[in-house]
């Protein structure tokens, strides 16, 4: 059981280094093996979220059996895997929406050369997003930012045009020193304490003012990746030119990186109020930014990604306001909000650039429009709802689900938020309900411009399976929508008690100093006191 | 190129594949190791790709022998799960292949040691030297 | 049981009361508007008439228009007014009330705009385009003051230490003029002149009345519809006016006195009749309309900076 981390992270990559040998039997061979993978790794990760809350977390090391054993005169130097329910979980979600993105891009990048290397590189993205939520020490935490950033780079290149190219290079010039800085950080921490192992650091760690100067490094290195307001421009270059399916992988790895910022600034360096007041000022500003900004927008894929920024903002907003309202009884409510907002901006954000894709798809005409983009100022595309009626109803959905309006999913997360950073400032509440009417303007320019209207010109049959696939993003939604409680209680819970019980992952590695010859110190490393979550039967 | 690069490359090619090959197999001993050792051997190839301008090799040769080498890594990763945890070594401290039991102390370094790191070290030399080459091949057709 | 039959009686009672009170109110409108034009104004009765003249005539759809949209807004638009009257309580507690249900009814508010909004675009007309973006620029104007005004209570109930301040039960029954101090009296009296403005914009009568602009853009937003919609929107726009009065009521007038039901409630027709008299019929006539260049800096502007003052001086 406890091996499911590392197969989770592995079995696609296995994959992603067999596929050029399976392209050469035949490409459905390829495809039909990705798929199985994929399919595979849901239900490895669903057992692991199942096992975690039956046993509590699982801390894995790579090549030992415990994690305590080493040479005979030295400390454990381990690439240590840990899995709380928040990151098992986030696991299960990522790859659910991942495969099924899989199978939206069979449908709509058919008829692309090139798409092996394509696919190659999108399950060594998901390696890198997957990977990046079970690290347990800074050596696999820069291993897995560097796998992710230029997978991203591969995939954002793949139509090779001269935008393309362009962005490429905006983008691999910002992230290589972005990683550059998070190697600094992890460097200035390891010559002060000589480890690496995150639990040892964060019960050695003693806030002088070179680990603020490492917090600050490695803080803005992920909020590099992660993308709020002012690290955002890499975004806008990147999503204006990528495959929709590269876009919401992308999306998935800035979650991820939101959940590993903020593992490492409470376990490791405590709770700094001067960086968590700033996380939340930063994101107001991208809430406000992200909405105002997209209303100008003239590109459908721009658009896209100035909405995830602001979706972003809601997410470090409720849980950075319920870092700051500690030891009050709002706590609990604020991350559980932020924590939700992961799980229904990556449906919402994903459905809608689903659909975008869809438009784009049945819009192409071959040597016409390109797939990059469509400006809505030439209006090329119009009156789309005469002939597709299901798409401008999934998108009606997705304009309710997006601005946060009942009885969709945004409204059960947005709601829990709003409530809970009242308490902290009431402004911050007046800025969050402007943001979600700013988005429902932009949405519906968008919805007039393309749906409504007389049609111009005979369009494409819709795809099938991705229509099937926006369907099943749909049926997500409006579950969610409808049992907002029974979801939050069986998922959301253990993850907000996994986030917050920073007491408990100290206690779980316990470093206990044991002289017993005089030769050899053997350094134990115990699992104390399993967290149970609830019976899970 | 005239013929005199050409038969000399020739003649260079096994020395330097020899040198690599010879890094890559004592990676555990000496410093060196995969990366190192691909890339001399790339470098070899670097020389054949320049000193013949016809297209002799092709792309998709390279791609697959860094397939072989890549998957050769991963499976004896994946192998260590059954006996302990994932990249366990598995064949150190028992005297079977390559596992002969070193004690503490200084030596002058057994080939026959190392379990599965000698084995990783050759999958990584041959795939660095195939990716280099591919990446060579590349700039050269463009 | 007798719990459910009693809310299904409130019910049917909450959605025949408020099309009938929303119909009356617009009625006396219409004829203290025409007195106040020193003209003889229609009977009091006549949007009654109006509605039955409108549902025996045929509704004709444009042709390129999208039909299931045309024809779903009204239905939308009417459904979402009356159900944000089960959330407000009228006399005692609302019907639906629950925990959080102030955020609730500032968001389903914007239900009957989004349904509009929609139902021009898709039919495929000229007018219709330029009266649906008016009401998007109106929309996203009043908002902002609208969120402002909503949770000064809310802040007013918190810093007094009561729980479950979100829910409009609460606040209702703990008065808000209560609970300040000077200073903040003249911050709810100024509120109170930002929220008649509100009221105003949200109803989109004059001076913000820009998407059916009639002498303008030909009816504007609600060109196209004739018929059995046409009398849908105007039931629907009836009841928004009950529902908003209504809701800002329940929020900063919520004095009564506490004595049988009849008389509650003739109060609160009395303090309706007030705020609409004040926000509907006084404003209209007395002023012209805004340009549409000018109504987003006249609502982030002017009537945020009186509801952020008020807000200010209630903080202190």
């Amino acid at each position: 059981m406890r091996n499911f981390i590392i197969l989770v992270i592995t079995i696609p990559l296995l994959t992603a280094f067999l596929l050029p040998l399976l392209k050469i039997f035949s490409k459905k061979l390829s495809n039909f093996c990705i798929g199985l993978n994929l399919i595979l790794i849901n239900i490895i990760s669903f057992f692991l979220y199942k096992s975690i809350l039956e046993n509590g977390n699982i801390i894995y090391s790579v090549g030992a059996s415990a994690p305590s054993i080493t040479a005979p005169s030295g400390f454990p130097i381990r690439i240590i895997l840990t899995a709380n329910a928040l990151s098992s979980f986030l696991a299960m979600f990522f790859t659910i929406i991942a495969s099924l993105t899989f199978f939206y891009s069979l449908n709509t990048l058919k008829e692309y050369a090139n798409l092996d290397k394509f696919y190659i590189l999108y399950l060594l993205l998901l390696v890198g997003i997957l990977g990046f939520l079970f690290v347990g020490d800074f050596f696999t935490l820069f291993v897995f930012y560097e796998i992710s950033s230029i997978s991203t780079a591969g995939l954002i290149v793949f139509l090779r045009n001269k935008e393309n190219f362009k962005s490429t290079f905006h983008y691999l010039s910002i992230f290589s020193i972005g990683s550059l800085f998070l190697l600094l950080g992890i460097g200035l921490l390891y010559s002060q304490y000589g480890f690496l192992n995150m639990a040892i650091i964060s019960q050695k760690i003693q806030l002088s003012f070179l680990d603020k100067i490492a917090l600050s490094f490695i803080g803005s290195a992920l909020l590099l990746k992660v993308g709020v307001f002012p690290f955002y421009f890499w975004k806008i270059e990147a999503y204006k030119v990528s495959p929709i399916s590269a876009i919401i992988l992308s999306i998935l790895s800035s979650l991820s990186a939101i959940y590993v910022m903020f593992k490492i600034v409470f376990y490791i360096f405590g709770l700094n109020i001067p960086f968590i007041i700033a996380l939340t000022l930063l994101s107001a500003l991208s809430i406000l930014f992200g909405n105002l900004l997209a209303l100008a927008q003239k590109n459908l894929k721009k658009i896209i990604a100035y909405l995830a920024i602001s979706e972003l903002g809601y997410i470090i907003l409720g849980i950075s306001s319920g870092f700051l309202m500690q030891n009050s009884k709002f706590e609990f409510n604020a991350i559980k909000g932020g924590l939700f907002h992961i799980i229904n901006d990556a449906l919402d954000i994903g459905t809608l650039s689903l659909i975008i894709g869809v438009i784009l798809y049945i819009a192409k005409i071959k040597n016409s429009l390109s797939y990059n983009s469509v400006s809505l100022q030439q209006n090329e595309i119009r009156g789309l709802a005469h002939k597709y009626p299901l798409l401008s109803i999934s998108f009606l959905l997705v304009i309710l689900a997006l601005s946060g309006l009942p009885p969709l999913n945004g409204f059960a997360s947005k709601i829990i938020i709003y409530e809970s950073i009242f308490h902290l400032n009431p402004a911050l509440t007046i800025i969050g309900v402007l943001g979600s009417i700013l988005t429902l303007a932009v949405l519906i320019k968008i919805f007039a411009l393309i749906f409504l209207g007389a049609p111009n010109r005979d369009y494409q049959p819709a795809p099938k399976i991705a229509m099937v696939v926006i369907f099943i993003f749909l049926s997500f939604m409006i579950l969610i929508g409808l049992f907002p409680m029974q979801f939050t209680n069986y998922f959301i819970n253990p993850s907000v008690k996994a986030l917050i019980s920073k007491p408990g992952y100290k206690n779980n590695i316990h470093l206990q100093q044991d002289n017993q010859e005089q030769n050899h110190s053997i350094i134990h490393l115990t699992l104390h006191s399993k967290q149970r979550y609830f019976n899970y039967i | 190129m005239n013929r005199v690069v050409k038969i000399i490359s020739l003649i260079m090619l096994s020395p330097i594949i020899i040198f690599g090959g010879y890094i890559i197999c004592h990676g555990h001993l000496t410093p060196g190791g995969g990366f190192q050792g691909g890339v001399v051997i790339a470098s070899a190839i670097a020389l054949l790709i320049i000193a013949f301008e016809d297209k002799i090799i092709k792309n998709h040769l390279f791609s697959l022998i860094e397939t072989i080498g890549l998957t050769f890594f991963i499976s004896i990763a994946f192998v260590g799960i059954f006996k302990n945890t994932f990249f366990y070594n598995f064949l150190s401290n028992t005297n079977y292949i390559l596992g002969k039991t070193i004690y503490f102390g200084a030596n002058s370094g057994y080939l026959n040691s190392g379990g599965i790191i000698p084995l990783m070290n050759l999958a990584v030399g041959v795939e660095v030297a195939s990716a280099l080459s591919f990446i060579i091949l590349s700039i050269k057709n463009k | 049981m007798f719990n459910l039959i009693l809310k299904f009686i409130l019910i049917m009672l909450i959605i025949i009361g408020s099309i009938s009170l929303g119909l009356i109110f617009e009625g006396i409108d219409r004829i203290l508007t025409a007195k106040m034009q020193k003209r003889v104004g229609p009977p009091i009765l006549q949007p009654f008439y109006d509605i039955r003249k409108l549902m025996i005539k045929e509704s004709i759809i444009p042709k390129y228009a999208i039909k299931w949209i045309f024809e779903l807004s009204p239905i939308i638009s009417l459904t979402v007014s009356i159900l944000i009257l089960f959330y407000i309580p009228i006399v005692g507690k609302s019907i639906l009330g629950g925990s959080n249900d102030l955020i609730l009814v500032v968001y389903l508010f914007i239900f009957p705009g989004l349904s509009i909004v929609l139902g021009a675009l898709s039919s495929n007309s000229t007018y219709s385009n330029i009266g649906a973006q008016r009401l998007v620029i109106n929309m996203l104007g009043y908002e902002f003051p609208l969120a402002i005004a909503c949770f000064v209570p809310v802040w007013l109930v918190y810093k007094s230490g009561f729980s479950n301040i979100f829910s409009l039960n609460t606040i209702y029954t703990h008065n808000i003029w209560g609970l300040v101090n000077q200073i903040g009296i003249i911050g709810l009296l100024i509120e109170i002149i930002a929220i008649f403005l509100i009221i105003a914009g949200e109803l989109s009568k004059s001076p913000f009345d820009l998407d059916t602009a009639d002498s303008e853009i030909a009816g504007g937003a609600l060109a196209e519809y004739s018929g059995r919609n046409l009398a849908m929107l105007n039931l629907s726009e009836a009841v928004k006016i009950i529902a908003i009065s209504s809701l800002f009521i329940a929020l900063f007038f919520p004095w009564n006195i506490q004595s049988n039901l009849i008389i509650m409630f003739l109060i609160y027709i009395l303090k309706l009749f007030f705020i609409i008299f004040i926000s509907l019929t006084l404003i209209k006539t007395v002023t012209s309309r805004f340009k549409i260049s000018k109504l987003t800096g006249i609502y982030w502007g002017y009537v945020s900076l009186l509801a952020t003052i008020g807000f200010l001086l209630v903080l202190f």
